[in-house]
């Protein structure tokens, strides 16, 4: 189903956060050091971010902000640590298996909303991910 | 952001947190929450500050928790 540009599609959230899945998704151009980079020319891939992942193994490639903070910490654009933070504490439930890097940076939008973003929301869906924390650049 | 609607479409709540709310807006976000005082490149908080980058996410998560009407972008001053 495409919904119209204007539809805002809008799912409640019915859960307490203190027994919710969380899941990030960034455009910030985070990625694993391992995978393979971002094209900054424009990308409309994504990167699948493992839950346990170690934040020294994660970088960030993108051409269109300052990326000197996120460099230095991850987090300013990932928040990856201060999720477990809060699953540690009780304030959510647990942090999700899996999470989500795009560059956020395309000439070929028809390809993101037609395929990268519901093959990600796919993905998500049936995944053990009660909401999404998406962040920018 | 597309793939926000998108995951939101799937039956899965979304909220953004963004420091671009003009651009963001023009993508309609279901859910999204402007932390006025962060700049671009550390939307969440700068480099180190674990407490500030721990309290935008708490609040965004809050917006979860408490709606207002889909598509207005909240600001958020720390």
């Amino acid at each position: 189903m495409q919904l119209s540009r204007r539809a805002i599609p809008y799912t409640p959230f019915t859960k307490e956060l203190a027994g919710a899945t969380i899941a990030l998704l960034s455009t910030a151009g985070v990625h694993l050091k391992s995978q393979t980079p971002y094209d900054v020319e424009g990308d409309n891939s994504y990167r699948e971010i493992p839950g346990d992942v170690n934040p020294g193994d994660l970088t960030v490639t993108h051409a269109h902000y300052d990326t000197s903070q996120a460099l230095q910490d991850i987090n300013c654009v990932f928040p990856i640590e201060r999720l477990r933070e809060l699953a540690r504490d009780g304030v959510i439930g647990a942090v999700a298996p899996m999470h989500y890097g795009m560059m956020g940076y395309t000439l070929r939008m028809k390809q993101v909303i037609e395929e990268t973003a519901p093959e990600i929301a796919q993905k998500i869906e049936h995944s053990p991910t009660d909401a999404v924390l998406l962040t920018g650049g | 952001m597309h793939v926000q609607r998108a995951i939101e479409a799937a039956g899965i709540p979304t909220i953004l947190i963004t420091v671009e709310p003009g651009q963001s807006a023009q993508a309609r976000p279901p859910r999204a929450v402007h932390p006025v005082n962060h700049g671009l490149g550390w939307p969440v908080g700068p480099a180190g500050a674990v407490e500030v980058q721990r309290k935008t996410v708490e609040h965004a998560l809050a917006c979860l928790v408490n709606p207002v009407e889909p598509g207005t972008i909240r600001t958020y001053e720390d």
